[in-house]
């Protein structure tokens, strides 16, 4: 049976990770545009996003923009690494056959 | 009371595996950058050029009417475009952003440098000139297609590539197609290429 890995495993942070994984490597996405592509409260993807920090998940810098402080938020090469295990893990349990997973 | 219930909620794990990729499916879909905006609006803006020189070519109205149509639908296209383009890649920095605003001058680049070469030959010719009439439409959509053909072949998008294939057999027909013809080949083969592209792409989404 494979592990599934529990800090990407629960809805909000799956959610959080499958977005910033979908830009490309290096490019890292506003707390704002997170915050409204997700439809969360700034709280509750506060709280999701310190638990992917303290996994080393993501990064989070703080920065100014012409003086206006911007948070960006983006996925470490771990957790790159991690949400494509993730998934194929997911792939792997909707299709055993298809690759060599341990019993 | 109901944000605790909420945040409860978002801890509990996907019900299924195949829930677990649909939710990742259903994230990551939403920032691929729609273009088909793109497409529909400068396909729209050719036709709108193509009838306008066509009417020119064939008695219906002054070319000045024509060079109006021409310079409202050029404007209108890029501030619109402007405008789409800001918007895509909101909230996001890093290289890729770098490299898409790269590309949004290149194809302003490429446009202003078409016309100044247009332009250029314009310098040559006496009023009212067949050389004229005949490149200009077919000018713009030589070096559109070989813009998205080489893209297309770059991002591996094969409609891309079958569209810069298409533009550049439309931009030869045009070029031998009899005046004022020509433009009509134009609007309705060039525009009506990038306006299908288009609403191809959205239909995939």
């Amino acid at each position: 049976m494979t592990e599934l890995d529990p800090v990407i495993h629960a809805q909000a942070r799956l959610r959080v990770t499958a977005t910033l994984a979908a830009l490309e490597e290096g490019d890292r996405m506003s707390f704002p545009r997170l915050q409204e592509l997700l439809d969360m409260t700034a709280g509750n993807l506060s709280t999701h996003l310190r638990k992917l920090e303290d996994a080393g998940y993501v990064v989070i810098t703080k920065t100014h923009q012409r003086r206006t402080p911007v948070t960006y938020v983006e996925l470490t090469r771990t957790g790159r690494r991690a949400f494509e295990d993730y998934t194929a893990a997911l792939r792997a349990l909707l299709d055993p056959t298809a690759s060599e997973v341990g019993s | 009371m109901i944000d605790r219930r909420s945040t409860d909620l978002d801890e509990q794990p996907p019900s299924s595996p195949a829930e677990a990729l649909a939710i990742v499916e259903r994230e990551q879909a939403r920032h691929a950058p729609d273009l088909a905006p793109f497409f529909v609006l400068w396909g729209l803006a050719w036709v709108a050029i193509g009838l306008a020189w066509f009417g020119s070519g064939s008695g219906l109205w002054s070319a000045a009417v024509a060079g109006i149509v021409t310079a409202v639908a050029v404007a209108g296209g890029m501030v619109v475009s402007a405008v789409l383009g800001s918007r895509i890649d909101r909230g996001v920095s890093g290289p890729s952003r770098t490299a898409g605003a790269r590309l949004g001058v290149g194809w302003v680049v490429a446009m202003a440098a078409t016309g100044a070469v247009a332009v250029g030959v314009v310098r040559l010719t006496e009023p009212g000139s067949a050389v004229v009439a005949a490149l200009f439409p077919t000018l713009f959509v030589l070096v559109v297609g070989v813009i998205y053909m080489m893209t297309g072949a770059l991002w591996r998008s094969r409609p891309d590539f079958g569209l810069g294939i298409a533009l550049q057999v439309v931009a030869v027909a045009t070029v031998f197609t009899p005046l004022p013809w020509n433009n009509l080949v134009m609007a309705v083969g060039g525009g009506g290429s990038l306006v299908v592209a288009g609403l191809l792409r959205r239909g995939r989404r």
